[in-house]
């Protein structure tokens, strides 16, 4: 056993997240530790990933602060596209194409409803009015519920599913489900409270400055990993891979350190915890702290998630009627009742008949082999636990989605060079979404009952994202309380 | 004659409403379709010698203060004692008394405190723009906290028979996903339900008497089928005999949608309350039985002795909800129904011939529309021999002493009582449906945006969850806006 050591802060966990909150943290002057269990950097933005690829993951918003702050820029992250169209499909080629051209997407709107496309400048108005609103709350550490009418209209809407909210606007079956994909994120289902909220956390993502809301970064994701590794330390930070946690050490209600599973202890008045809260409650407080931290009722995750695929193919996507050029962000789903009936079989354990998709190509952008395309592509609602399990169900879920690609882009699956799945039980990140925890202020997000541990993890956003803004607020909030 | 106030229903609602205005010196009409007043709160014989009330055997809480402000104990409303509550399997089975499980007491305290809340809403600040939500902070409801969470997450992570009990009589007359957030306030909807001694037709008995005595003119058969605006205010009705009355301030006990989409002309709306109203979801999915029983069955289980006098919930399971509801979102009858049994002439002899039963089941998850079309003989007949046979599985016994029964899918439920989709409780209890939510999300809760209509009825917060109360809220808002001048 080595010698206690002892340290400015520590981070456990070095994801995005984790390596976000140490870069501040180094910047600051502090002396910092990171401690990560696999042998890699980086997370899920390591390289490389298991598809034998990138990681097929999408960049929701970095939060523009970050990018500047830590200059990431300079270091290699470039974005290969800022703006993905949203399209909903039709297998008649009328596709509707959401652009942030107003003009064109009302025009693409009016081929299935004038009134839509009437509403459609009124609607995203009141959407980008909203989500500015709320970005305090989300943005700042000290930020405060908006007032006024806003913060009425606001509540009302905490309180809606994005159907209803949908059906409120438009009459547009195949306009109300494209825009429904954004708001089932984390488990919930359209009927839910908290669904329509998930359309203005997106949307302030969409405003929020440097990119747009949904974008890749070129190389992909292990593009974005090297950058905040090169950021890290260059901020001074000390790594250490292949580290696993065995306890938080307290000191009554505050933090002490941390002892790893080697043996080794380490004094800190800092920990920042880039690991699930249910994870870092159960498994890394020590038992007795529970009685501290059982006012925080650990959040889990939904039986309802997510699934990846990613399809190698031979030659460029095209979809019925449409070049794949620009690149596009593509939706399959009829209905918004569409979400409402896989949600529920999806919460029984079964995998939906009728499964809403979303897919992305980015010919020549995305890291593939030369002549090789890759299609992205993400199916939610799935059961995060079906009967019978994940391994027996991947290959049917893939064949049920390259199915239904194939009436929109025929030809497509003699195409397939290489499929691999993502499944959900893999999924390390949190996912329960809540009403409460959206409305939460930033500060209250990252703070636990231990005073001194702070979450700084993708589970600290409103809605689980890859942002790195959850680290930025842990930070500054810690810097603030404990300088 | 002029009258200056008209409502439209002669419900529990309608007729609390009369009396309330009347007492106040107003001259009032209630106009009904029906040849009979009482609405849903009715008793009427459906074979020979066996009596029922056809649309539901329990009604909401009626506050205190109102039951006396209306005079009903004068007028010879009885109200039976909180019944026990049974869950019943085929192999096992538990029951309770109401009130006695924390949880049910507390919704219960709940329900009342949201009632007092809804009554102090009818203050409305004089000069309100309908649409345009007081910017000033409003203190949040009580129970608003439960709107963010599901029935299951409130019941607790151990979910046991208890538990299933619980969701099944909250979830009764209201089908719901129990894993959904916001259907926890479902628990409150089924808190502190009362009986009436001599079916519910007892409460519409005593409500026709106060009426009298007041001197409302309560008019039967007659239905209101256009209600005529000038501007955005009240004008006038006209009668389905062509009949026009002019009245400036109207009650409307209908439910949201049955008033404004279908009494009014499709252009005398302002767009936006065409737009809301047109929003609002309905939720209808019940079916009701009536059953006359040789004899009554012999009781399951001598555990359960005192079972027959309250709501007995068929095999409920929390799973088994999410899949119904499922189904019945798709618009198919799954396999398994909620059904809630009640042997009505258990507490109330004088419903039956003596030596005989009467059995009410309230069957949840069944569709008004079909997704297959509409509700055919052969259908109807499925539905009522596989409730029939759900009963005889829990209850032995009870098939073969069956002499004569009448089933009632949603479409009836509506063509009888002209409730939208055939839903009783006026509208989905969901967060954005209730509470301060509901019907709208304003603070002006009986009023609406036409001037001289007022709401009450079921698709108001206040309607849901007690009875005659948004009946006499809707009243006192009128009185005060009379006494104010706000509607010369």
């Amino acid at each position: 056993m080595s010698e206690p050591r002892s340290c400015d802060a520590i981070v456990i966990g070095a994801g995005p997240s984790g390596l976000v909150a140490a870069s501040y943290l180094g910047r600051a002057g502090k002396k910092v530790l990171l401690l990560e269990a696999e042998d890699k950097l980086g997370g899920v933005c390591a390289a490389p990933h298991p598809s034998g690829g990138n990681s097929p993951l999408m960049l929701y918003a970095l939060d523009p602060f970050v990018v500047r702050d830590l200059k990431l820029s300079k270091r290699g992250l470039h974005f290969a596209g800022r703006e993905l169209a949203l399209t909903g499909l039709r297998e008649d080629g009328k596709h509707i194409v959401i652009s942030r051209d107003v003009h064109d997407t009302a025009a693409s709107i009016a081929l299935h409803s004038r009134r839509d496309a009437d509403t459609w400048p009124r609607f995203r108005k009141e959407l980008f009015e909203l989500a500015r609103a709320m970005r305090p709350l989300w943005w700042e550490a000290r930020g405060a519920w908006p007032g006024g009418i806003e913060g009425q209209e606001l509540h009302a809407i905490a309180r809606m599913g994005a159907g209803s909210w949908l059906n409120s606007w438009f009459e547009s079956e195949l306009l109300k489900a494209t825009l429904c994909f954004d708001s089932v994120a984390g488990g919930l289902s359209v009927l839910e409270p908290g669904s329509a909220f998930s359309l203005i956390w997106r949307a302030a993502q969409e405003i929020s400055g440097l990119q747009g809301a949904v974008l890749l970064a070129q190389g992909g994701s292990a593009a974005l990993g090297e950058a905040l590794i090169n950021s890290a330390q260059e901020a001074g930070c000390e790594f250490r891979t292949v580290t696993r946690i065995e306890r938080i050490i307290l000191e009554g209600d505050l933090v002490a350190g941390v002892r790893t599973q080697s043996g080794e202890t380490c004094f800190a008045p800092l920990v920042f915890s880039a690991v699930r809260s249910f994870q870092t409650f159960s498994q890394l407080l020590p038992p007795d702290a529970l009685g501290i931290a059982s006012s925080e009722a650990p959040r889990r995750n939904s039986p309802v998630a997510e699934a990846g695929i990613v399809l190698t193919l031979r030659s460029a996507p095209r979809v019925t009627g449409d070049a794949m050029s620009p690149a596009k962000r593509c939706i399959i789903a009829e209905k918004p009742e569409t979400y409402a009936v896989a949600e529920m079989a999806a919460r029984a354990g079964a995998l939906p008949d009728e499964l809403p998709i979303e897919f992305v190509t980015m010919a020549g952008a995305a890291s593939a082999a030369p002549g090789e395309h890759v299609m992205r592509i993400l199916a939610r609602p799935v059961p995060r636990n079906p009967v019978g399990g994940w391994p027996a169900l991947a290959p049917v879920l893939a064949a049920r989605v390259v199915k239904s690609i194939e009436r929109f882009s025929p030809g497509i699956s003699g195409d397939i060079v290489r499929i691999v799945t993502m499944n959900p039980d893999r999924e390390e990140r949190e996912s329960a979404v809540s009403v409460p925890h959206m409305l939460a202020t930033a500060e209250g997000r990252v703070r636990t009952p231990i005073k001194g541990l702070f979450f700084c993890g993708a589970g600290a956003e409103p809605v689980p994202a890859l942002s790195g803004r959850a680290a930025r607020i842990a930070v500054a909030s810690a810097l603030a309380v404990h300088s | 004659m002029r009258y200056d106030a008209a409502i439209i229903g002669a419900g529990a609602e309608g007729l609390a409403a009369a009396v309330t205005l009347a007492k106040t010196g107003r001259n009032v009409v209630v106009l009904e379709r029906n040849a009979l007043p009482g609405g849903r709160c009715i008793t009427r014989e459906f074979h020979p010698g066996f009596r029922a009330s056809p649309f539901c055997d329990e009604i909401p809480q009626i506050p205190v203060e109102i039951f006396w402000a209306l005079d009903l104990a004068r007028h010879g409303a009885l109200f039976a004692p909180s019944p026990i509550s049974t869950a019943l399997w085929p192999d096992r089975g538990i029951s309770f008394r109401s009130g006695e499980v924390p949880l049910q007491a507390e919704a219960a305290a709940l329900a009342k405190a949201v009632l007092s809340r809804a009554e102090t809403e009818i203050e409305a600040p004089s000069g309100y723009r309908f649409w345009s939500p007081a910017p000033r902070g409003q203190d949040p409801w009580p129970a608003d906290s439960w709107a963010m969470q599901s029935l299951t997450s409130l019941l607790g992570p151990q979910a046991g028979d208890g538990e299933a009990l619980l969701a099944a009589s909250a979830l009764e007359g209201s089908l719901a996903h129990p894993e959904h957030a916001g259907t926890a306030l479902h628990l409150l909807t089924s808190s502190g339900c009362v009986q009436t001694v001599g079916g519910l037709q007892g409460l519409t008995n005593s409500l026709m008497s106060a009426c009298l005595a007041a001197g409302v003119n309560v008019s039967c058969g007659l239905e209101v089928t256009d209600i005529h605006c000038r501007g955005d205010r009240i004008a006038g009705l006209r009668l389905a005999d062509g009949e026009e009355i002019a009245v400036s301030t109207i009650i409307s006990t209908l439910d949201l949608k049955r008033t404004f989409l279908s009494l009014f002309a499709w252009d005398a709306l302002p767009g936006e309350t065409a737009r809301r109203a047109g929003c609002f979801r309905m939720n209808g999915g019940t079916a009701r039985i009536l059953v006359a029983l040789d004899a009554l069955p012999e009781r399951p289980r001598p555990a359960y002795v005192n079972a027959f006098s309250g709501p007995i919930h068929l095999s409920p399971s929390l799973e088994g909800f999410g899949a119904i509801y499922a189904a019945w979102r798709s618009g198919v009858v799954a396999e398994q129904l909620p059904v809630t049994v009640r042997f009505a002439s258990t507490r109330d002899p004088r419903l039956c011939p003596p030596g005989a039963a009467t059995l009410t089941a309230t069957v949840d998850g069944v569709p008004a529309r079909l997704f297959d079309g509409s509700w055919t003989h052969e259908k109807r007949h499925a539905l009522l021999a596989q409730v029939l046979d759900a009963i005889e599985r829990a209850i032995p016994g009870t098939s073969s002493r069956v002499r004569a029964c009448d089933l009632m899918v949603p479409p009836d439920i509506e063509q009888a009582l002209g409730c939208t989709e055939g839903d009783l409780a006026g509208g989905e209890i969901a967060a954005d449906q209730m509470l301060a939510f509901r019907p709208w999300h304003h603070p002006a809760a009986p009023r609406t945006p036409i001037q001289g209509l007022y709401l009450a009825g079921p698709s108001t917060t206040a309607g849901v969850l007690g009875t005659c109360v948004s009946g006499v809220l809707a009243a006192r808002a009128v009185a005060a806006d009379l006494r104010a001048g706000a509607l010369r």
